[in-house]
């Protein structure tokens, strides 16, 4: 397991929730990581992401956030301003599971000890493939937080000099 | 006087599960349940390959990835009369069988067992007395002195810290927990223990299907997997034998923890064994196929009806019309244009909003009904299945399982029991002890087929001109799944997913019979309205599905789940 890891979170099928997923595909596009770094879309885990977040060293993790923004607007948050101590009953395994993952990881002695997370506010969530513009134009730009993110802790990844053109499989066409 | 209490998640985007339901006299007199988002993702498939169809259902759900990718492949196939190789067969049953054991231990022990355990009292609990009750139950190397009394320190100084918030589910020091601070310290540590377990039976996941959770080793017509024992790139030896060495150390754990602390727990709320059947009526169907063309399976599906296990029948093949033929969707309750009640082929996906309406239309999952009746899916109903058709393993690990509960009950327990909140959980460890089993089962099977110089994991398939359809079932983690192609000259023109969450939380059908998780509900205890636990227990017995196709972060910790008492 990489000591460094970014992940990209979101459903896919889902409109703008995929800019994290869109952001990962833009980066493994436009970079080359360095080999304690790894870079991947694991769409949306709910509480099976502990086992991605643990262990490891940092995580930067890439998703829509619901915040008090325009959409589009990139946010950065660091660990101790995501609500860590949430007491609700959940219905489901599936209800998004960033703080009860951290806790777990916590208890467990396993949590990354950066964490950060790039979020992008959206504009749909509505059922449908494809980004709005707004979305699409913050694409990159949370995708060079992420980078910055990680010169910051010493992982620089190396910017390819012919950036792959293509569109992730869920944009393209019937 | 009745009292309403309403279980609704509030996201900022239209979500999720929603639970309604009505308190009379302490115990639950009425109840609704409630899908509040529209998901239509069949509406993308239309026009598309149905090669590519795997791909993107698999995306529908984020935890239920690999069985929607099962179901969809399986569909494609059935429509075009296609085989598969052994080898792809094999390789899919290794891949399922992980999936469903990392699946159940997670929902045990991840997420329900905090509906059962008081993480707080644990902190009073004596690790030599633990280890002494841990050490009477099971052979488990792990149920030392020194194990418990590692997580108690860690936990006394998790709480000092003042984290606790996840693991309360915010019900600590309710009425309804009973059990000792000795077995909370238990059912913690192995709560710490299951993470490792789960993680492994993933990696075996991901090892097959190159990456989790979305595999991408699956096609129409097999499996992308090249095999060849000596080459690094492929499925090898090595490849195969990591595989077993996880697998193996997963079986251990199902059986010397999970299964047993299903067992203790249940004994221990034995009143929970007598709460929450509601729908008798069970739907199952076989899965782990021995053969190219899904005619002979490792465990048996089928149909029982009013709990009488003596008139069980079972599905016989991937092509049984007894599946084809009585499977329907009914929207009269549901936020759709019409009443109708159709056959998934014959269904039509047009949304009609209205308010909440007790009486009209409250939720966005249809009705499927078998035969016209409501069907109760998941691991209860497999195993009810498998033990009426006289299954080896399943009676097996459930008389095992039953004989442990009625020890530490004192009282004679038998699988009348099953049908009841606590029921599905130790239906699920027991399914999850047969599935450990028969991974390992068909580990053996896959590597004998290699050793005969089949090497072929891929059957081409051919698409007509004109139209065919097919269906595809799988026994998923949370029950029968099966998934409904039509394909006209190459491209999709119907597709519709009828998924487990479907079959246990719809609505009132037509003629306004309840679904399982509102027949369920009625006559569960109320301690205490403000805090229903006693809702949350049945619910989550069930193991749901619903939120899955949403994922929208909220950092600053909003209210996501909201009870009112009305």
């Amino acid at each position: 397991m990489t000591p460094v890891a970014v992940l990209g979170l979101g459903n896919v099928l889902l409109a703008d929730d995929a800019a994290g997923p869109s952001t990962i595909h833009w980066l493994q596009n436009h970079y080359e990581f360095p080999p304690g770094v790894s870079v991947e879309e694991i769409g949306t885990p709910g509480l099976d992401l502990l086992p991605y977040i643990s262990g490891r060293e940092a995580v930067i993790i890439v998703d829509a956030v619901s915040a008090d923004a325009p959409p589009g607007k990139v946010l950065v948050y660091h660990k101790d301003q995501i609500a860590m101590a949430l007491t609700r009953p959940r219905l489901s395994p599936h209800d998004p599971g960033l703080a009860e993952a951290v806790a777990c990881a916590e208890l467990a002695g396993e949590a990354p000890e950066h964490l950060v997370v790039v979020g992008i506010v959206p504009a749909s969530t509505e059922t449908g493939m494809g980004l709005s513009p707004q979305v699409r134009e913050a694409i990159p730009v949370a995708g060079a937080r992420v980078v910055e993110e990680l010169e910051r802790l010493g992982h620089a990844p190396r910017s390819l000099p012919d950036p792959l053109p293509d569109r992730p499989w869920w944009e393209a066409g019937t | 006087m009745t009292k309403r209490i309403v279980i609704d998640p509030i996201t900022r985007i239209e979500g999720h599960l929603r639970i309604d339901v009505e308190v009379g006299g302490g115990s639950v007199r009425n109840a609704w349940s409630s899908g509040q988002m529209w998901r239509g993702i069949e509406v993308i498939l239309q026009g598309r390959d149905p090669r590519d169809a795997w791909v993107i259902t698999q995306r529908i759900c984020g935890v239920c990835t690999t069985v929607h990718a099962i179901a969809s492949v399986r569909a494609v196939e059935n429509a075009l009369e296609l085989e598969i190789p052994l080898n792809a067969q094999l390789i899919r049953n290794v891949i399922l069988a992980s999936h469903a054991l990392h699946d159940h231990i997670v929902h045990f022990y991840h997420l329900s067992a905090l509906d059962w355990v008081d993480v707080v009292s644990a902190l009073k609990g004596d690790p030599k007395k633990t280890a002494r009750l841990a050490q009477s139950l099971s052979p488990w190397p792990r149920n030392s002195v020194k194990e418990f009394k590692a997580v108690k320190d860690k936990l006394t100084a998790f709480v000092q810290r003042g984290q606790l918030g996840p693991f309360t589910n915010g019900y600590w020091g309710h009425p309804a927990m009973k059990l000792s601070p000795e077995v909370n310290l238990l059912a913690v540590t192995h709560y710490l223990q299951a993470l490792e377990y789960q993680r492994k039976a993933n990696q075996a996941v991901a090892v097959l299907g190159s990456k989790t959770p979305n595999i991408q080793n699956l096609a129409v017509g097999g499996v992308a997997n090249a095999i060849n024992l000596d080459d690094d790139q492929t499925l090898n030896m090595a490849k195969l034998y990591w595989i077993k060495d996880l697998l193996e150390e997963v079986k251990t754990f199902v059986e010397q923890v999970y299964l047993i602390d299903v067992a203790a727990i249940g004994a221990m709320y034995p009143e929970w064994l007598g709460y929450g059947a509601g729908v008798k009526n069970y739907l199952s169907v076989p899965d782990m196929p021995l053969d190219t063309r899904g005619t002979k399976f490792d465990i048996p599906g089928g149909t029982i009806f009013n709990g009488n296990l003596k008139g069980a029948k079972l599905f016989e093949s991937f092509e049984d019309p007894y599946f084809r033929d009585n499977v329907t969707e009914c929207i009269a309750h549901s936020w759709y244009d019409g009443d109708w009640t159709r056959h998934p082929y014959e269904e039509e996906t047009v949304p009609h909003y209205t308010e909440f309406q007790d009486n009209g239309k409250y939720s966005w999952v249809k009705s499927p009904r078998f035969q016209g009746k409501p069907m109760q899916v998941g691991p209860l109903s497999q195993i009810l299945v498998a033990y009426a058709s006289g299954h080896e393993l399943t009676k097996k690990y459930l008389t095992q399982a039953i004989s442990l509960a009625s020890k530490i009950a004192g009282v004679q327990l038998g699988p009348k029991h099953l049908h009841s909140t606590l029921g599905r959980h130790l239906a699920r460890a027991v399914r999850a002890a047969v599935l450990a089993n028969q991974a390992i089962g068909h580990w053996q099977l896959l590597v004998n087929n290699i050793a005969t110089g089949d090497v072929a994991t891929f059957n081409a398939p051919v698409f007509p001109k004109g139209e065919v359809q097919g269906f595809g079932f799988h026994e998923a983690p949370r029950g029968t799944l099966s998934h409904w192609v039509v394909i006209k000259n190459g491209k999709i023109v119907n597709y519709q997913c009828v998924v487990p969450t479907t079959w246990n939380a719809g609505p009132r059908d037509d003629r306004g019979v309840k679904g399982p998780y509102e027949a369920s509900l009625l006559g569960n205890p109320i301690a205490d309205p403000e805090r229903p636990l006693e809702v949350l227990r049945t619910v989550h017995s069930f193991d749901p599905c619903l939120a899955c196709a949403i994922h929208t972060l909220d950092p600053a910790g909003k209210e996501i789940v909201k009870v009112r008492a009305l």
